[in-house]
């Protein structure tokens, strides 16, 4: 396969979708998406993004608007489109009496490919997605992050053109997880086009062309991962004090007037100071003259650390909420940096 | 469907995934020959002192009893074949193979076939079992196909029907209670028991219409009469009721909406 030129293959207009007991899932979305892209979409649980990916794949219908994936309406599931399309859900769909060579050798079957394609596919995936030394066994005995390689390398046994990923590195450990964003990125290189769900949002960052932001079922922004950072995203100074802070006015006061568009939040034994229009450059000093506040005002530091602007810093201003699980949370440290 | 999509591919692989998983459950397999062995015991041994009206001197109940005995494991065994379609809803596979283009009706007629050609082996091992256990039954060619066929059509109606359920019940307890529901009074209202002649006459006209009274009165006549069966009358309502059940089965299952 070649890469191709950039055509739209998705088309979404005046989408609303309501699930019973009236939960709206997603509001008015307009969306238009091209070939060859690789496609994030990031949001707080219950946004809206499994619903949207359920729709494209054709597993749900809207209320209201037009669904169109390769120039066919999806509401019309016809058998050319859904041999174009994978959809790989957050479940791993498995049967776990049958073995991964069998499973893989079943959907083969079913998508139509013939005995020597189907030979082909295996012998790729297997060796793509390292199944040999567990393709014999029964699913049922399985680790976690094997069984989500299998569950993917299905996925993929028909080369689909469309890729639509709810959250599949969820099991994956962090090799896998490295193994997995490459594989993306190779497959998009190849001329297919990947919609992806993801709480990794440095991946999603760095591999994605485009980033679907939705909250509460509205799609509140649609741009390139710079461009969202750069528009809503501000670099934090955070502060430790030895202490908790007792003269906060006496603090607050002059920060502001040194740093006058500095966002400050002063709690406990905490300084968070959001700037906005701050370079590189300019860090070193804002950071001096913090310190120095901080002196005249007999605050003792600790700790202090410029944490960068990214995806999460700009999702967490434009909602006010965070899309980071809990567990995540501790592998969000890449764009912190340590002054001490 | 298009001519040159692979069908029956489709419906093989289906066949023997469903094969396979049968295979792999040795216990559940023995198990569903025990019980109609035990119907046979009981049943057989029972009933074997008392004289059954109208039927030729030299005939014994136990004989009767075998080819109703065989049409009772298919009823039974048919009654669970939607089981494994709710398994497959609860762990999503359903949702995988619905996204697929396979054509459904070719799925689930791979589905029917291996369930119903399990049916009918197990049925023909009841059988040696009965003629293990000394009765005597007419072992030609042809009247065991006449059973074999009515077994089967029977067969592809109750695993259809059973599918159905499933796909519209989508829990393994609303299951349980079809199973519950069908498969007694079927039994009872049928002529796999006792003749209906024997039965009072409100339970005779039931039994006159219940299909597994077609099946047992099929291989009966052909097992201990040798009789060809009417099809007219015995085959082609077996033939329609398969169809009609099978093809509700799998344009629900073509219709069902994944989660």
């Amino acid at each position: 396969m070649t890469t191709t030129a950039s055509a739209s293959i998705v088309n979404l207009q005046k989408i609303n979708k309501t699930y019973p007991k009236g939960i709206v899932a997603l509001k008015h979305i307009n969306l238009e998406i091209d070939q060859n892209e690789i496609i994030g979409i990031v949001g707080a649980n219950g946004s809206g993004k499994s619903t949207l990916l359920k729709l494209l794949a054709g597993n749900l219908l809207p209320e209201q608007g037009s669904i169109k994936v390769f120039q066919s309406e999806v509401k019309n599931n016809s058998a050319q489109l859904k041999k174009k399309i994978s959809y790989i859900s957050q479940d791993r769909a498995l049967d776990p009496e049958m073995t991964g060579k069998e499973l893989l050798g079943y959907f083969s079957a079913l998508y139509g490919l013939s005995h020597q394609t189907s030979k082909n596919r295996y012998t790729e995936l297997v060796k793509t997605f390292e199944l040999t030394e567990f393709i014999d066994r029964r699913v049922n005995s399985y680790s976690g992050g094997q069984a989500q390689r299998l569950h993917l390398a299905i996925g993929l046994i028909h080369q689909p053109k469309l890729l639509l990923l709810d959250e599949p590195t969820s099991a994956l450990d962090p090799q896998g997880k490295a193994f997995f964003w490459d594989f993306i990125r190779s497959y998009q290189q190849l001329g297919n086009t990947v919609i992806i769900i993801s709480h990794e949002l440095d991946k999603i960052h760095h591999c994605c062309s485009r980033v679907l932001l939705l909250d509460k079922g509205k799609l509140i922004a649609d741009e390139s991962p710079d461009l969202i950072i750069q528009s809503h995203a501000l670099p934090i100074l955070h502060i430790k004090t030895a202490h908790k802070i007792s003269n906060k006015q006496d603090l607050q006061q002059p920060l502001q007037q040194a740093i006058p568009s500095a966002n400050i939040q002063l709690k406990g034994q905490s300084i968070q100071l959001e700037i906005n229009k701050i370079s590189d450059d300019d860090k070193p000093e804002v950071l001096a003259s913090v310190l120095q506040i901080c002196q005249e005002q007999h605050v003792a530091i600790v700790e202090c650390r410029w944490e960068n602007a990214g995806l999460e810093n700009a999702y967490f201003k434009m909602t006010g909420q965070s899309i980071s699980p809990p567990s995540g949370a501790k592998n969000n440290k890449k764009g912190q940096r340590k002054c001490r | 469907m298009s001519l040159n999509y692979p069908h029956f591919a489709i419906s093989y692989a289906v066949f023997k995934r469903t094969w396979l998983k049968t295979l792999r459950r040795p216990v559940a397999l023995t198990f569903s020959l025990v019980q109609p062995l035990m119907w046979m015991l009981f049943f057989g041994f029972l009933f074997q002192r008392y004289a059954l009206d109208d039927l030729p001197t030299g005939i014994q109940y136990l004989d009767f009893l075998v080819p109703g005995v065989c049409a009772m494991t298919v009823l039974f065994g048919a009654s669970q074949s939607g089981i494994e379609l709710i398994r497959d809803m609860q762990n999503q596979f359903l949702n995988r193979i619905l996204s697929t283009p396979a054509s459904k009706p070719m799925v689930m007629a791979g589905k029917i076939s291996a369930d119903v050609s399990r049916l009918i082996i197990q049925a023909v091992l009841v059988l040696l079992l009965g003629l293990a256990l000394g009765a005597k039954l007419n072992t030609a060619i042809w009247p065991l196909a006449y059973m074999i066929a009515s077994l089967l059509l029977f067969g592809v109606a109750f695993c259809s029907l059973s599918c159905w359920i499933a796909l519209k019940a989508r829990s393994q307890e609303n299951m349980a209670t079809f199973v519950h529901i069908i498969n007694m009074p079927m039994l009872f209202t049928s002529t796999a028991l006792v003749p209906s002649k024997q039965m009072p006459d409100w339970l005779a006209t039931i039994a006159q219409y219940n299909p597994l009274s077609l099946v047992v009165n099929i291989s009966r006549d052909a097992m201990l009469f040798a009789e060809s069966p009417l099809f007219k009358t015995s085959l082609l309502p077996l033939v329609l009721i398969a169809t009609l059940i099978f093809l509700l089965a799998a344009l629900t299952l073509r219709s069902t909406k994944l989660d």
